[in-house]
């Protein structure tokens, strides 16, 4: 298992996360861009991904759900931008209904994604670019109920001190 | 449980939307039920979910009710970062295995 590395630089409001796979890049890249196979991975269990329309291209989306252990649904949309093949795409993340309504209570959030060929496998570099610190906090909390089970320890540490 | 409580509060759109308020400044209850398309009873509802879970907590000024945010969820907060990381962590751990069936 390889780590992550993660560059958080809070004045920019971006997220960098390095990360090395032991696989070909045209695998990690379909990993990333085929809903099949992105529902595979791309929930932190308990919680699992569900599409609903996937249409990879400039302009194309992916239309899904976090589907919770209690039967949550938390609808999600990735809009796609900026497809070199194999190299980079970019995307904006948002929350919003069944129908790709989006939640304007969320913020939405910008990333991009890039892959290259490495020794020994595939590298990929994401970057996320937060709106502001107080958006920032917002995705978080969204985030921290997608890691409910895997939060738990950690949280029960903290509120123990 | 604490946690449970916890969880539960912010698994609701509308409660951490206020949370997320309160972290900022403390406000008066009818303050913030103005931002929301709720009765100001649904309202006090979600509050009073926050309150229980200790993420909040209210006082009387004068005929007002105050909301602020816990200190310990200040502290709460401050680990969100980290936390983001570990569900990215676990999330590449997750594409880690399917690489591997592929």
């Amino acid at each position: 298992m390889h780590k992550a590395i993660f560059t958080p630089d809070e004045t920019k409001a971006t997220l960098t996360i390095e990360r090395h796979f032991d696989a070909p890049r045209a695998k990690v890249w379909a990993a990333h861009t085929q809903s099949e196979l992105l529902e595979q991975w791309w929930a932190p269990l308990p919680w699992k991904a569900v599409t609903k329309t996937h249409d990879f291209r400039e302009g194309g989306h992916w239309h899904y759900y976090m589907s919770g252990p209690n039967s949550e649904k938390e609808w999600c949309f990735v809009s796609y931008s900026d497809i070199q093949p194999e190299v980079r795409f970019s995307g904006d993340d948002y929350f919003c209904d069944d129908e790709g309504k989006k939640n304007d209570a969320m913020p939405s959030m910008h990333w991009k994604t890039e892959f290259l060929e490495e020794a020994g496998g595939t590298k990929i570099i994401s970057t996320i670019v937060l709106p502001s610190k107080e958006d920032l906090e917002k995705i978080l909390s969204m985030g921290m109920q997608e890691g409910y089970t895997m939060a738990l320890n950690q949280l029960e540490e903290i509120l123990s001190k | 449980m604490q946690l449970d409580l916890i969880f539960h509060s912010l698994s609701d759109i509308t409660r951490r939307d206020i949370l997320r308020r309160v972290a900022h400044e403390d406000q008066p209850i009818k303050t913030l039920a103005a931002h929301y398309a709720l009765t100001f009873a649904g309202i006090a509802k979600h509050i009073h979910v926050l309150e229980k879970a200790r993420l909040i907590k209210k006082r009387k000024s004068g005929r007002e009710q105050i909301v602020s945010a816990n200190t310990e969820t200040i502290r709460l907060s401050q680990k969100h970062l980290e936390r983001y990381q570990e569900i990215l962590a676990c999330r590449y751990n997750q594409l880690d295995q399917l690489l591997h069936k592929m």
